[in-house]
């Protein structure tokens, strides 16, 4: 019965015009994050001197290294403006070289993906799949055809999970890829890197990208609503909470008079997401995995009861 | 022994604040074509949910004839359709019948086809379920449902929106569905005429209760054109009827007696009686049809009445 489920599911899902849009909105942006990594040249640009480059390597390929590194260049780039300026003054002005050697020229493959996989962009799309691919259940109520799986919502509900999980996997296999693509055409060499510390990395990200999902799923399920699923999926994987969350840590810190060291942001999907890189130790690893797991064990059960239990319609 | 496909046993449904079904005992017999009147918010549609397990009752319990305690294989056996179609607007009639025949273990194009001819909808080939009209969709909902040959259907208003050729096409279907395949058939609907033609037994509901259970014959025989007698001395009137050359009545209570026959002679019938000194407190032509009969005795008249 789940096999039927699942593949009933599988063709309602291929029937969505939005997850090939998605899947091509996620080429469009691997390849924008792979030019900029590669071929965009921070130094030329903002006149970031090689030491920032440097720490920018020794912080290792992360999304947060890369803004970090980024913002570093900025600073560089507002006060060697001010010399340039000067020089203009004296000597006229030279142009602005954009391309060349990118950050990330001389990285491989598995960083590159690093860094793709850290900027989010998969979360987003996925989140946005997520709300049209549940909410559309609610929109049509289609469950009230399946009469034959009246008292067995749990299957239907597991094969909805398996899609998503699914989707996931196809989305981060696009991100592989074009990153492979990207190193054979902007990198220095194609140098693949698909350690053990890859296939780590990249089981844990899948698993936590997959709990964001369930996550995004059970908001939708909960709230019965296409737009819920979408917005809530929007505002987790963009950020927009991070302030909240620094304030809550700061609190969390001072009432309970923890170290500095505790960031409530270090238990939260995205943040994991973002901040996990190939060179992340053991300890952060493991509490992805724990984070990974939690957040999508107790938003697939607390879920699923809702489910299981509600009336239809 | 009469063989049934359902019995609901005080079947019941709660809400917060109301009743929605209060105590519903119904008998569907097997092959037969149930009809539900109801008003809105009677609580037809949670009646047919909870029967079909979207909707968990609160109260009492329901069985299907021949299945386990728990009707888990019953609802394999089980096409409904419930309020509005449950259609995906951006899909093709075939697209939507594919996705519940999958999950229904049913890969055959010829199947698809052969129940979307049933409603007239095997030729609309790439337009979009949204675009259908009100009836196109009520008629694939209706498709919908007869997938998996169920041997119930749960149909709640599907006549809704269509036109007078569809309606018809629609009760020629359920008829031929009910005599050639068997299937056991519960029904709604507003239009009570159209319920009249087809339905074999049915089930009147009013704020959640069941105010009568009857076959369509009786129901009939209640809202066939008739002279009412009310006389205290039934059993005194009743030879002189015959007497009189009336041949269709029946006595209803102890104090009245329906006359079928013959209506046009209710004044001979009335000096007959007199001349027999039988008292006669009120004689009268009554007709009334379905939805005469079912606003007489859902109250809405005197609801109404009361009102004004």
């Amino acid at each position: 019965m789940f096999i039927n489920a699942l593949k009933s599911e599988l063709f309602r899902a291929s029937k969505m015009k939005s997850i090939y849009i998605l899947a091509i909105v996620l080429i469009a942006l691997m390849l924008l994050n792979n030019f900029i990594y590669l071929k965009v040249d921070l130094y030329g640009l903002l006149g970031m001197d090689a030491d920032a480059i440097t720490e920018l390597q020794e912080m290792g390929t992360s999304g947060e290294a890369y803004n970090d590194s980024f913002m570093a260049g900025f600073d560089a780039g507002l006060q060697s403006g001010e010399l340039a300026a000067q020089d203009a003054m004296e000597n006229g002005i030279e142009p602005i070289k954009i391309l060349g050697k990118g950050v990330f020229y001389e990285a491989d493959v598995a960083e590159l993906t690093s860094l793709d996989i850290g900027s989010l962009d998969v979360l987003l799309l996925q989140a946005i799949f997520i709300g049209l691919y549940i909410g559309g259940v609610y929109k049509s109520e289609l469950d009230k055809n399946i009469v034959k799986y009246s008292n067995k919502r749990g299957t239907l509900f597991a094969a909805r999970t398996t899609v998503i999980a699914l989707y996931t996997l196809i989305l981060q296999l696009i991100v592989w890829v074009m990153a492979i693509w990207g190193m054979a055409t902007m990198g220095q060499s194609l140098v693949l890197g698909f350690d053990s510390s890859f296939v780590i990395y990249s089981v844990v990200i899948y698993l936590l990208t997959v709990a964001f999902g369930i996550l995004v799923a059970a908001i939708t399920h909960l709230s019965k609503s296409m737009a819920g699923g979408i917005t809530t999926g929007i505002i987790l994987s963009s950020g927009i909470l991070s302030t909240l969350i620094s304030i809550a840590t700061i609190i969390i810190q001072r009432k309970f008079n923890l170290d500095s060291d505790f960031a409530l942001g270090n238990y939260t999907l995205t943040m994991n997401i973002s901040a996990l890189t190939l060179n992340s130790d053991g300890h952060m690893v493991l509490r992805a995995l724990i984070c990974a797991l939690v957040y999508g064990v107790v938003a697939y059960v607390v879920s699923l009861i809702r489910v299981s239990k509600r009336d239809l319609g | 022994m009469e063989e049934y496909m359902l019995i609901t046993k005080d079947l019941t449904k709660k809400y917060k604040n109301s009743t929605a079904v209060d105590g519903v005992n119904i008998h569907i017999r097997k092959g037969s074509i149930y009809g539900l009147i109801g008003k809105n918010g009677a609580g037809k549609t949670t009646i047919m949910k909870m029967i079909s397990g979207m909707a968990t009752p609160t109260g009492g319990s329901f069985s299907y004839e021949g299945f386990d305690e728990a009707n888990k294989e019953a609802f394999s056996r089980i096409g409904a359709l419930i309020e509005a179609p449950a259609i995906e607007p951006n899909l093709t009639a075939y697209d939507n019948m594919r996705i519940k025949c999958i999950a229904y273990g049913i890969g055959d194009k010829d199947y698809i086809y052969e129940k979307l001819a049933l409603v007239g909808l095997d030729k609309t080939g790439k337009k979009k379920a949204g675009k259908f009209s009100l009836g196109m969709k009520q008629r694939l909902g209706i498709a919908m449902a007869m997938v998996g040959d169920p041997d119930f259907l749960i149909l709640d208003e599907p006549i809704n929106g269509l036109d007078p050729q569809g309606i018809v096409g629609i009760r020629d279907m359920l008829t031929r569905l009910n005599k050639e395949k068997n299937i056991t058939i519960l029904i709604s609907s507003h239009i009570l005429e159209e319920l009249a033609k087809i339905a074999t037994d049915y089930a009147i509901i009013d704020h959640g209760k069941i105010i009568e259970e009857s076959t369509s014959k009786a129901l009939k025989e209640k809202c066939r054109d008739k002279i009412v007698i009310k006389t205290p001395e039934l059993s005194k009137a009743l030879p002189i009827i015959d007497k009189a050359g009336f041949t269709d009545y029946s006595a209803i209570d102890d104090k009245t007696i329906h006359v079928f026959d013959r209506l046009t002679d209710i004044s001979v019938l009335n000096m007959e009686l007199a001349k027999a000194m039988v008292p006669v407190e009120s004689i009268g032509v009554e007709s009334s049809d379905l939805e005469e009969y079912f606003l007489k005795i859902t109250g809405t008249i005197a609801d109404l009445s009361d009102n004004n």
